[in-house]
């Protein structure tokens, strides 16, 4: 790594800069590998998630009951550093949407961002498209409440106090924002799982949902939900870039102990 | 073609933004400056389509006559009388009025709810059922207490906690976030996982 590091600063990159990116690099060709083996075959073991699995119920229940469920992609849009947070509830929201795109009705969407908004519509269509019920397909299904997070956390208070909601599933980025919508959804008895990469928000989170998806896990729901490829071979990934950046760690405070 | 076009879009500017992020280049910094600025342009435009789905969603909930109807009403017509004053620009006096004798009481009311919320979660929380909860009820009596002047070990005590166990976990929390942030991006840049097309 340390080779490539120089290559790269003897091109004009910054050193740090150049670290992070041969980092990277390391493991670009590892994903298109891995995504091939498991397309192939390969099935790694994945250990449970219970906020995956409560997920997969609510929706079941969801499909059986008519009642819709209420995603929230998070208070932040997909052009920031917290874009892919809101990834990931996108994933979450493709998800759902596949599955109630048949029976049961429709997951009502809140975003706080516009960006949000845009993509949250076209990922909702596509998964309507995608199960053949486009006629099912309603604009206001993603509703965008307000930019502002109080103003968002005052909307959606709203629609889970009036609107007969099955279960509250919020993935994204939140802040404290967040205990205002938690506590209504407690208040009003509503099964809540929720998640995000905020460690401001998650001590919220863990008083007042049934399951939190705690930080990376949020990353996790194409692999664990829809088994897709990418998505599995994203997480063994991120298992060998921690196994790394730990060793390395290590490494420096011997290092720093010994010399 | 138009599956392509869009994935290869993405992949271009967004390597080329990657790359102005780590090389100091005259002519890559200027381009990137350019896609960047294009894209708050771009979210202008789409805060204009949210505001126009505001409308829409409340209006047909006023026609329906669905439960709230009423507070849609009052949200049409507020957001409507905002957005004609704020026509003539943001620094209006009528609009800074509006802001400050509105917008800006009613967040703070809102926001003010949550020391009652926290108050509400905590006491629901923090009750003794097993080991695991007698464990969090004593490091957070102990932090609690560490904050007030009664004794030099406790405090020690609450400033050890915060800063070893507590940030351990809560650095270990963002590494993992900003690892799976990481091979999101990765995944987004190489086209393998589009949620802009499919």
């Amino acid at each position: 790594m340390q080779v490539i590091a120089n290559i790269l600063s003897e091109s004009g990159i910054e050193p740090k800069a150049a670290l992070l990116l041969a980092f990277l690099l390391i493991f670009v060709p590892a994903l298109p590998y891995l995504r091939r083996r498991i397309i192939d075959g390969a099935s790694p073991q994945l250990r449970p998630i219970p906020g995956f699995k409560a997920l997969q119920q609510m929706t079941g229940q969801s499909m059986e009951t008519g009642r819709p469920l209420h995603l929230s992609v998070g208070i932040q849009g997909v052009g920031n550093q917290n874009a892919a947070q809101t990834l990931a509830g996108l994933t979450t929201l493709e998800y759902l949407a596949r599955e109630t795109a048949v029976y049961g009705a429709p997951p009502i969407v809140t975003v706080a961002d516009p960006t949000a908004f845009i993509v949250g519509q076209d990922v909702l269509r596509r998964a309507f498209e995608g199960r053949s019920k486009t006629g099912r397909f309603a604009r206001d299904a993603v509703r965008m409440i307000a930019p502002d997070p109080v103003a968002y956390a005052s909307g959606v208070m709203g629609i889970l106090s009036r609107e007969d909601v099955l279960a509250n599933i919020m993935t994204g980025a939140f802040s404290a924002e967040y205990l205002l919508i938690g506590e209504t959804g407690v208040r009003m008895g509503i099964h809540q799982v929720v998640g995000t990469g905020n460690p401001q928000a998650l001590p919220f989170m863990l008083a007042t949902a049934d399951e939190v998806l705690i930080g990376e896990e949020m990353f996790a729901g194409g692999a664990y939900l829809a088994k897709l490829p990418t998505h599995i071979a994203s997480l063994l990934i991120q298992d060998w870039m921690r196994l790394l950046i730990v060793l390395i760690i290590i490494a420096g405070i011997i290092w720093n102990t010994v010399f | 073609m138009s599956r392509r076009l869009p994935v290869a879009m993405a992949i271009g500017i967004g390597i080329l933004v990657l790359l102005d992020r780590f090389i100091t280049n005259l002519y890559l910094d200027a381009l990137g400056m350019f896609f960047l600025d294009t894209a708050v342009i771009l979210a202008a435009f789409a805060l204009l389509v949210g505001f126009v789905n505001v409308f829409t969603v409340h209006v047909r909930k006023i026609r329906a006559r669905r439960p709230g109807w009423p507070y849609s009403t009052i949200l049409v017509c507020f957001s409507f009388s905002v957005f004609v004053i704020g026509w003539f620009g943001p620094s209006t006096p009528l609009l800074q009025q509006v802001f400050r004798s509105v917008q800006y009481p009613l967040q703070a009311t809102v926001a003010s709810l949550l020391i009652f919320f926290i108050a509400s979660a905590a006491f629901r929380t923090l009750k003794v059922r097993n080991l695991e909860s007698l464990f969090l009820v004593g490091v957070v009596v102990i932090v609690l207490l560490g904050e007030i002047p009664l004794s030099a070990q406790v405090t020690a005590l609450k400033d050890w906690i915060l800063s070893v166990p507590a940030l351990a976990g809560v650095r270990g929390l963002i590494l993992g976030v900003a690892l799976g942030t990481a091979v999101t991006g990765l995944r987004v840049l190489m086209g393998i996982d589009r949620p802009y097309s499919k």
